[in-house]
Parts: C-alpha cells; structure tokens; sequence
C-alpha cells in the first residue's frame, strides 16, 4: 500500500512541476529567437523554414478563411468531435468492462486475452480492417479512437477493481446496500483515480491514432488539413497545424490533471 | 482472494481459468469471423478466412504488385530496428543527462511537453520536406516518435536512486563510470525496459503510418495498396503479420523483463 501511495505522488511528465524555472524560459525564448534569425535571414528556403512574419501572415488567412475553402474552425471542430465520441466511448466501455474484468474472474479470463492479443496491435494496422467492416464513414474512425483509447483505461480499472478493499465492500453490504449502490457508492470511487490515470494515457493514443485516422482516410479534420499542406508544401500551415495539435494535447492534459485533483482529492494523503 | 461471489459462479470460475478463457474466446473470434462472412452482404467486402489463406498462398508465391513478401517485411523489420535501436540508445543517453544536470533538464522539459503529445505522423511531412522521401526521414521519424517514453522513463527512474548508495560508493572511492554502470543503471533498468516496451509500441505505429502514407515499400505499404485496389484479402494478410510481428516483439521483451530484471513485478 505504502508504494502505491508513493508511486502516485511521483511526477508523471513534464508538464507535473507546474512552475517555469528560468533555464525553460531561457531555452524557449532562445529556440523561438533563433528561429526567427535563421528563418528571417534567408539561408534556408521558407519552405522548409517559414519566418515567423509568415506564419503570422498564414494564420491570419487560415483562422479567418479557412484552408482548401473549409474553415479552420470546422476542420478543428470535426477532428474534436470524433476525438471527444470515440475516447468518450472508450472511457465508458472501458470503465464498465474493467469493473465487470475486475470483479468476476469469469468475465476476466473470457476477455482479458483478447485484449491482451490486440493491445501491442497499432491502431493504424486494424483501422484498415474497420474501414472494411464499418465502411468510410464516421463509423470506422469512431471505432478505431474508442479501440486505440481502450487498453490503458480497461486494464488500469481492472487492476483498481480487483483490488478494492473488500473491508470497505462488506461494510456497504452489511450495512444493506443493493449491489448497484455497492458499486456507484464503494467501488467506483474507489477506482476513480486509476480510471482518471488510463484516461489520459487513453487520451494521448486516441489523439494521435485520431490524427493518423484523418490522413489515411478522411478528407476533413486537423490530421487531413496539415496532411494536404505537407503534400503542398505549405509549412506555414503545417506548422500552425501541429502547433494547435500541441496546445489540444497540453490543455487536454492539464484538464486531466485539474480532474485528477478535483475529483480524487483524497490520493496520497491517507 | 477471499472475493465473494455467488454460489452459481464459483464451479464456473473454477473452470474457466484463464487458459480455457483464451481458448473459449479466441475460437469464438474465429467462428463468428466465418460465420460472419458466410453471409452475403459482408463477403463482398470483408474477407473470409479461406480467402485469406488463399491470398497468403499467393503472395508467399508470387509476392504482391512485384515486391516478394519476404522482401516487405524485410524492409519493414529493417526500418524498426534501426529507429528503435538509434530511439534507445538517445533516450537513455539524454535520460541520464537530464537527470544528472538540473540546466539540461529544465531547458529540455518544454519542448519536450510541447513535442511529446504530437501525433509522429503530423510532423512527418516536416521531416519529408526537410529530409526527402528516402529512408533517413522514416528513420529519423521513428526515432522521434519513440524517444519521449525512452528519455522520461530513464529519468524518472534515475531519481529513485537512493542518495545514501551513492555516497556509499563515492566513500569506497568507486569512480564515476564504474558508480553509473553498478549503480545507476541497475537501478534504471527496469524501468528503461517498461519504457522500451512503450517505445515499441511508439515506433512500430509510426512505421505503420509511415509506410501507408509516405513509401514505395515494406508490409504496412503492401495493406494499403492492396485495400486501395479492393485486394482485401491480401490487406487482411498484411495485418495479420503485422500483428503476428508486434505480438512476437512484444512477447520477447516480456521474456527480456523477466529474464534481466526478476526482482521486479511484471504488471502489464
């Protein structure tokens, strides 16, 4: 008990600090100068180096007109609307199997293999076949979001699951709650943070498959929108493209972060 | 286990321990695959699988659209291994770095967070434009979508390392390269390989992209341009060695955890 307390407290990326020491700042500020002075002195072709005037001039065009007549904030709104249906699918089916995994041996050694088969499996490998069975549409891109974001958070409840105190279920039990009030009041609490744990690496691999999704086989989305200008090379788009996929990814994980605190705020003080 | 279940369950449980589970489960997932594409609105489209055997005979043959079989996942097992080898080896290098120098770490970490949760497949056309069409793009691709895992893992292990050890072996007068072998990166390692296991993931799906969208060659090419010419069944091949082959990876470096770093404990 003692380690898992401490493995949670431990810091789990770059981003957990929370605070800017001076060397980042210096870092950043020199990185983004000497782009510019390199880019702005014309030793390297604005193709493979755009200056930042440009980039400027581009996302004034692309924010206000879109890209190829579709506006940047459809292309945008698209690409969260599938990210939100599939990893939103993947954490319910997720949550709801790794409870039942976590609770019924039965259920566990039927589906545990299966998952444990197509885990390693990268998404971009199957969403072939999806598209095969489901068709080019919505469907097969859902799909492939909802089984790329699945594993971390199945197999994080699981764990959670079978290793809820059982003290604390039988207290509910004698105490007279239904086994439904058992699971909503005990044993989903109980689970809540490592549900909140596979979530955001759940998160991470939906956002990235969803990004691959869109280039193979979509023709709307932020992963087509920087895959037409890569063909084109338009690196300004690109580059704006891919710095939007970055903030999505840090706002996504700070949300996590603040659920993380917000919702389990009793980890790593028991 | 003192888990309580119901009575009905208990001989249940008893007998479906997880290897009839899998046998149970794997054998519904092939049945139902025949059983599905019996029908005729799915067969136009979806496989079945003597089709796929069939087309496996074939390709193992003739090959497909002129590159023989065993020459694509040559290639493919080519790419991998050197991306991923060149992606271990810098991520444990800059892991240690990070670790050991607070100025390196502290300038590194923002780019870091802003580069690590980029889909790799968004910036390869950066890469193709800057480093063309041939193999040193898809390389360097791999390398970069496996990196982030290697270099935090490394690091963040590094920092278990217990000071009072390492005062221990500086008062026994062990120098520093001969302290990083025996200490740190014993201590490191278990960690390192749960990291490798991830960058393999990271790198192997990165490949896949890689091949479908920017490449003449190699067996995730071999799926989409069978699936773009309605070759299903040859597709279906290709996945199922893909698959074979990340199982197969996968499977080993399980064997290389338990087998270099016993005493720790294997969850996932």
């Amino acid at each position: 008990m003692a380690t898992r307390e401490r493995r949670r407290r431990q810091p789990r990326g770059p981003l957990t600090a929370g605070k800017f020491p001076t060397v980042s700042v210096v870092s950043v500020v020199t990185g983004l100068c000497a782009w510019a002075a390199i880019a702005s002195s014309g030793l390297l072709s604005k193709i493979l180096l755009p200056p930042p005037s440009e980039m400027w001039r581009v996302a004034g065009i692309l924010f206000s007109q879109g890209y190829a007549g579709v506006s940047f904030w459809t292309n945008y709104g698209v690409s969260l609307l599938r990210l939100a249906e599939g990893f939103g699918l993947a954490v319910v089916i997720g949550t709801t199997l790794g409870i039942a995994m976590g609770r019924n041996r039965v259920i566990s050694n039927l589906i545990y293999p299966l998952i444990e088969v197509y885990r390693p499996l990268p998404a971009l490998a199957y969403f072939t076949l999806l598209v095969l069975a489901l068709g080019t549409g919505e469907a097969s891109k859902i799909a492939v979001l909802t089984l790329g974001g699945l594993p971390p958070v199945l197999l994080a409840t699981r764990e959670a699951a079978a290793t809820v105190r059982q003290d604390r279920v039988e207290a509910a039990r004698s105490m007279g709650l239904s086994p439904i009030r058992i699971l909503m009041i005990v044993i989903l609490p109980s689970c809540l943070p490592e549900i909140i744990t596979g979530a955001r690496i759940g998160f991470g691999l939906c956002f990235t498959t969803l990004v691959a999704a869109e280039m193979i086989a979509a023709n709307s989305g932020l992963g087509w929108m920087t895959y037409q200008a890569g063909q084109y090379a338009e690196s300004s788009v690109l580059v704006i493209g891919l710095i939007v996929m970055g903030f999505t990814g840090i706002v996504a994980d700070l949300g996590f972060r603040l659920l993380y605190r917000r919702l389990t705020p009793w980890v790593g003080k028991a | 286990m003192n888990r309580k279940r119901p009575v009905h369950l208990r001989p249940l449980d008893e007998i479906l321990n997880p290897v009839v589970g899998a046998a149970i489960s794997f054998s519904l997932v092939i049945v139902m695959w025949f059983l599905l594409t019996r029908n005729a609105t799915g067969a136009a489209l979806f496989p079945s699988p003597e089709q796929v055997a069939a087309a496996f005979q074939r390709i193992v043959r003739e090959g497909y659209l002129g590159s023989p079989l065993g020459q694509s996942i040559k290639i493919s097992l080519q790419r991998i291994a050197l991306g991923w080898s060149v992606c271990i080896l810098l991520g444990v290098i800059l892991g240690f770095a990070m670790n050991a120098s607070a100025v390196v770490r502290d300038a590194v970490m923002p780019w870091l967070a802003f580069y690590r949760p980029l889909p790799p497949l968004a910036y390869l056309s950066l890469i193709v434009l800057w480093l063309g069409v041939g193999e040193t793009s898809k390389i360097t691709l791999l390398v970069l979508a496996g990196l982030p895992p290697v270099m935090i893992g490394t690091m963040t292990a590094l920092q278990a390392v217990r000071p009072e050890r390492v005062e221990a072996f500086r008062s026994m007068g062990v120098g520093p390269w001969q302290t990083l072998a025996q200490l740190y990166f014993p201590t490191a390692l278990p960690a390192i390989l749960v990291s490798v296991r991830i960058s393999f993931g990271a790198c192997f799906a990165a490949l896949i992209g890689a091949e479908m969208i920017a490449s003449e060659s190699g067996i995730a090419w071999m799926v989409i341009a069978a699936t773009n010419r309605g070759a299903t069944d040859v597709a279906m091949v290709g996945v199922l060695l893909m698959s074979a082959i990340a199982l197969a990876v996968d499977m080993a470096l399980r064997l290389l955890q338990t087998h270099l770093v016993p005493w720790t404990k294997h969850e996932q």
